[in-house]
C-alpha cells in the first residue's frame, strides 16, 4: 500500500510539474475575442482642483545664483556689489618692512553674463559707483541717486561682441578685445556663460586705504528697446572680481607694480517697482520668487477604478510675462510629499529619468496661450499610492532639465480655481477598469 | 515496476524545449472556453467510443466496476493547433494534462474512483490593432487580452453490479478552478500614453452528478448510457462575479468483443451547451473506433463526427476527428503505457483550426 501511494504521489508531481506553457494567437473580433473591450476615456475636469494658494518669499534678490539686471516697461532692475578688502601693504621677501601703497595702475573688473545679449540692439552695460553700506535691506530708491550721478564706464557690449576673435596666449583662449580700451569679451561655451573684462583707471575706481581697497559699485543695462541679462553672483561662486594693479612703496627708493584680487563680498539687485501684492491669482516666479500649491480631489471612479494612461494640467494665464525673449522660462509642476502649506517639502526623483515628481512645460515671453503640463506619471502614482497627498507646488525655473528659481524677474500669474470660467483644469486620459468574466 | 515508474515520470514530465505559443481552441473565446477531453488515452486513442466502457474515463461511471484492483492513471495532451482566419495563420501549441484518475475496490462489490480532469480550458493570447483619436490626434494602439487557466472536474464516482449483468454507477462533479486574466493596452506613442494593464484573478465553482448504467447483453455486446446533470458555473473576481448555466449531457453506447482481439464500440453523446450564453450552441456527437491485437500490445483506431459548443453565428462549428494508438503492458499488466495520435479539424465562421495532439497515458496497478 506504501508502495502505492509513493506510485501515485511520483505521478501527481510528474504532472504538477510539467504545467508550463505561453499563449498567443492572431484573431478577428468580435468573432473570436473574449467580451468586453477595452475602453478609453479622455475628459477634461474641471472641478478638481479643490484649493489653491500663492506664496512669495521662497528666494530674494541676494539669494539666487543670479544678479537680474533688466530694462523693461514693466520693471527696472539693477545690480549691486561690494568687494572685499586688499591688503593695504607689502612685504617683500624677508624684509619684515610693511610698505604701503602708494598708487594704482590699473583696475580689471570682471563680470560674467548670461550669453544671449546679441539678440538686443545697442545693448550697452553701465558701471556706477554706489555706496559701500549695501547689504540686503538696500532698496531701490536708496541707491538711485548713485545711478544718477555716479557713473563710472559705459560699454556697448554689441560693439565689442562684433570685433574680430583673436587668440589670447595668457589666458589660453579666444577674446575678442578692443584695443584703445582695453576690455575684453570671451564666450564660455562650455559652461555657456560671457565673461566680460573691463579694464579701468584709478580715476575711475580710487584706491581709498580708509576703505581698504573696497568697492560699491553697481550695473544696470540698456538697449534701443528692452533690455535684460543676468550676472553671476557671489552665491554661485561667479560674482563680480576686482583685480587691482598697484604700486608700491619699495624703501621710499622706488614703486614696484604689485597685483590683487578682491572678490564679491556681497551683491543683490533692486528693482522698481516691487512686486503687485498676491492676489487671488496664482503667481507663480518673479522676485522674491512666488509658487502657488493646488490642491485636487480626483473622483474615486478614476483614482481608485482606472488606469491613467495620459494627465495634463491646464492652466490659463491671467496676463501674458512680460521681458525679452530670452526671459522665456519653465513652469514646473512639482508633487508635495507632505502638504505643509507654503513649507510643503517636494518631491525628488525616485531614480534618474523618474518624471513621478515634477511635470514642465515652457512659457513664451509675451505670449497668453494655455499652459499644458504633463504629469501623467504624478497621476499615476496617486492612484497607486492613496495616501500620498494630491498637491502640486508650481515652481518657476530657467532651466528645463533643473529646478533653478529666482533667475528671472519675470513673474506669470494663472487663474485661480475661484474663477468658474478659466480655473485650471486636469485633462485626463484613461482606462476605465476592464469587466473580466464576461463572454 | 521501477523501470516503469521511470519511464511514466519521463513522459508526463516532458516539457516544451522551448516556451512556444499555445492556446486552447480559438472557439472557445468568445464562450465559456473549449470544452476538454477527460477521456483516458485509451479512449481517446478510438475516438472516444470506447470512453463509455472504459473505467478510467470519467464518463460513465458505471465502467468503474471494472476496477478490480487499486489502480491510478494519467495522462499528458501535447496539440500542435494550425489556426486559418482569412488570411492570417498561427502555429500553436497546448499542453494538458486532462485526466488522472485513481480507482480500486471499497467493500464488496462496490467499486470507487476519483480524480480529476479537464472540463473548459481557458487559456488563450490575442492581440489586436486598432486606432482611438485622441486629443485630436490618431493614436494606434494594440490590445492584448489573455486569460490563462482552465475549470477542472473534480469527481468521485462509485459503482457495484446490481445483477451479473447490469452495472449502475454515479458520481459527484465538483467543478472548480481559476484562471489568471489580463487586458494590457500599448499606444505606440508610448512616451505620450502610457499603458494600462488590468489583472483579476478570475475563480470559478460548480456542481454536477451523473448516473450511468452498463448491461452485459451476451455474446460479447454490451452497452451503456449515462445522463450528467450540471449546474451552474459561478465565477468570480475582484468587482466583477456572474453565473452561467452548464449543460445537461445525455448518452449512450455499444461495444462489440466478437473475439478476445477485437473489440468493435460506437457512443453518441448530447449536450445542451446553448443555455451557456451568447456564441452557445446545443452539439450532438458520434464515434466509432475499434480495439484490435494481443490484450498486451492492442492496436486501436476511430473516428468521431460533431460539433463545437462556441463559436459565432447561428450555427454551431463542425468537428471531425480521426485517433489511432497503440497500448503497451509490462510488469505483468502493472503498468501500462497508452500511446495515441488525434488528428482534428474544426471549421466555423471562417476559423479553420487543424490540430495534431500526441497522446501519452501511464497507468500503474500496483
Amino acid at each position: 500500500m506504501r508502495r502505492a501511494l509513493g506510485t501515485m504521489l511520483a505521478l501527481a508531481a510528474a504532472v504538477a510539474a510539467a504545467c508550463a506553457e505561453q499563449l498567443t494567437a492572431p484573431t478577428e473580433c468580435p468573432d473570436f475575442c473574449p467580451g468586453g473591450e477595452i475602453e478609453v476615456v479622455d475628459a477634461i475636469l474641471r472641478d478638481v482642483v479643490v484649493d489653491d494658494s500663492a506664496f512669495r518669499g521662497y528666494i530674494g534678490p541676494h539669494e539666487g545664483g543670479l544678479l537680474l539686471v533688466a530694462s523693461l516697461p514693466s520693471i527696472e532692475s539693477r545690480a549691486i556689489t561690494r568687494t572685499n578688502t586688499i591688503a593695504t601693504t607689502y612685504q617683500f621677501g624677508s624684509d619684515t618692512t610693511r610698505n604701503p601703497i602708494v598708487g594704482v595702475d590699473s583696475v580689471r573688473l570682471q563680470l560674467i553674463m548670461r550669453p544671449d545679449t546679441q539678440p538686443l540692439r545697442n545693448f550697452r552695460l553701465h558701471l556706477y559707483r554706489v555706496p559701500k553700506t549695501i547689504d540686503s535691506s538696500t532698496t531701490y530708491a536708496d541707491v538711485a541717486p548713485s545711478f544718477a550721478d555716479s557713473l563710472v564706464r559705459s560699454v556697448s557690449l554689441d560693439s565689442l561682441l562684433a570685433l574680430p576673435e583673436q587668440e589670447d596666449t595668457v589666458l589660453d583662449a579666444n577674446i575678442r578685445r578692443d584695443s584703445v580700451t582695453g576690455d575684453y569679451v570671451r564666450i564660455d561655451t562650455t559652461l555657456r556663460r560671457l565673461i566680460l573684462n573691463l579694464k579701468l583707471d584709478s580715476a575711475q575706481v580710487p584706491y581709498v586705504e580708509a576703505d581698504s581697497g573696497r568697492l560699491g559699485l553697481g550695473v544696470r543695462v540698456t538697449a534701443d528697446s528692452v533690455a535684460s541679462t543676468a550676472l553671476g553672483s557671489v552665491r554661485s561662486g561667479s560674482g563680480m572680481a576686482v583685480t587691482w594693479y598697484l604700486q608700491v612703496d619699495s624703501l621710499q627708493l622706488d614703486t614696484v607694480p604689485r597685483s590683487q584680487v578682491a572678490g564679491t563680498r556681497f551683491d543683490t539687485f533692486v528693482f522698481d517697482p516691487p512686486p503687485p501684492p498676491l492676489d487671488s491669482t496664482l503667481a507663480v516666479g518673479g522676485m522674491p520668487v512666488a509658487r502657488s500649491l493646488l490642491r485636487f480631489a480626483l473622483p474615486p471612479a478614476i483614482r481608485d477604478s482606472a488606469q491613467i494612461v495620459r494627465a495634463t494640467l491646464v492652466l490659463v494665464p491671467d496676463q501674458a510675462p512680460q521681458g525679452v525673449p530670452a526671459d522665456s522660462f519653465v513652469v514646473a509642476a512639482r508633487r508635495v510629499l507632505s502638504d505643509l502649506g507654503a513649507k510643503a517639502p517636494l518631491a525628488q526623483p525616485f531614480f534618474p529619468g523618474d518624471s513621478s515628481h515634477v511635470g514642465t512645460a515652457w512659457v513664451r515671453i509675451g505670449s497668453t496661450d494655455t499652459v499644458r503640463i504633463g504629469v501623467t506619471q504624478m497621476l499615476r502614482l496617486w492612484a497607486a499610492d492613496t495616501t500620498l497627498p494630491a498637491a502640486i507646488m508650481l515652481q518657476q525655473s530657467t532651466a528645463p532639465n533643473a529646478i533653478i528659481e529666482g533667475s528671472s524677474l519675470v513673474e506669470i500669474r494663472f487663474r485661480p480655481s475661484s474663477d468658474t470660467a478659466f480655473r485650471p483644469a486636469l485633462q485626463l486620459t484613461y482606462v476605465p477598469r476592464f469587466q473580466f468574466g464576461v463572454p | 515496476m521501477r523501470t516503469g515508474m521511470l519511464l511514466a515520470a519521463a513522459l508526463l514530465g516532458a516539457s516544451p524545449p522551448a516556451r512556444l505559443p499555445a492556446q486552447d481552441s480559438q472557439f472557445g473565446i468568445a464562450g465559456l472556453g473549449t470544452p476538454e477531453r477527460g477521456e483516458s488515452v485509451r479512449a481517446r486513442a478510438t475516438a472516444g467510443a470506447f470512453g463509455l466502457f472504459d473505467p478510467l474515463s470519467p464518463m460513465a461511471d458505471a465502467a468503474v466496476v471494472a476496477i478490480q484492483r487499486l489502480t491510478a492513471s494519467a495522462s499528458s495532451a501535447t496539440s500542435y493547433r494550425t489556426v486559418e482566419l482569412g488570411d492570417e495563420s498561427a502555429e500553436l501549441r497546448t499542453t494538458r494534462f486532462p485526466a488522472l484518475t485513481v480507482g480500486g475496490p471499497v467493500f464488496g462489490r462496490v467499486r470507487a474512483a476519483g480524480g480529476f480532469s479537464a472540463y473548459l480550458g481557458r487559456s488563450y493570447r490575442i492581440e489586436t490593432r486598432d486606432s482611438v483619436v485622441l486629443r485630436g490626434e490618431v493614436e494606434p494602439y494594440t490590445d492584448e487580452i489573455a486569460s490563462d487557466g482552465g475549470v477542472t472536474d473534480l469527481r468521485v464516482a462509485a459503482a457495484f453490479h446490481l445483477t451479473p449483468r447490469l452495472a449502475i454507477g454515479g458520481s459527484l462533479h465538483l467543478l472548480t478552478g481559476s484562471t489568471r486574466a489580463t487586458a494590457t493596452r500599448r499606444f505606440d506613442d508610448s512616451l505620450t500614453y502610457q499603458p494600462a494593464a488590468y489583472v483579476d484573478e478570475l475563480r470559478y465553482e460548480g456542481l454536477g452528478g451523473s448516473a450511468s448504467l452498463l448491461l452485459d447483453v451476451g455474446r460479447g455486446l454490451h452497452v451503456a448510457a449515462y445522463l450528467r446533470s450540471d449546474t451552474r458555473l459561478e465565477f468570480r473576481g475582484s468587482g466583477t462575479s456572474g453565473a452561467y448555466d452548464l449543460p445537461i449531457s445525455v448518452g449512450g453506447g455499444a461495444l462489440w468483443r466478437p473475439s478476445d482481439r477485437v473489440a468493435l464500440a460506437a457512443a453518441a453523446h448530447q449536450r445542451t451547451w446553448s443555455a451557456a450564453g451568447l456564441n452557445a450552441h446545443d452539439t450532438f456527437e458520434w464515434s466509432v473506433g475499434a480495439e484490435i491485437g494481443r490484450p498486451s500490445l492492442p492496436f486501436r483506431l476511430g473516428v468521431r463526427r460533431g460539433r463545437v459548443p462556441f463559436g459565432p453565428g447561428a450555427e454551431a462549428p463542425t468537428e471531425l476527428g480521426i485517433a489511432a494508438g497503440l497500448g503497451f503492458r509490462f510488469s505483468g499488466g502493472r503498468g501500462i503505457v497508452d500511446i495515441g495520435v488525434e488528428r482534428l479539424e474544426r471549421e466555423g465562421g471562417g476559423l479553420t483550426e487543424r490540430v495534431w495532439t500526441a497522446l501519452v497515458g501511464i497507468t500503474v496497478r500496483p
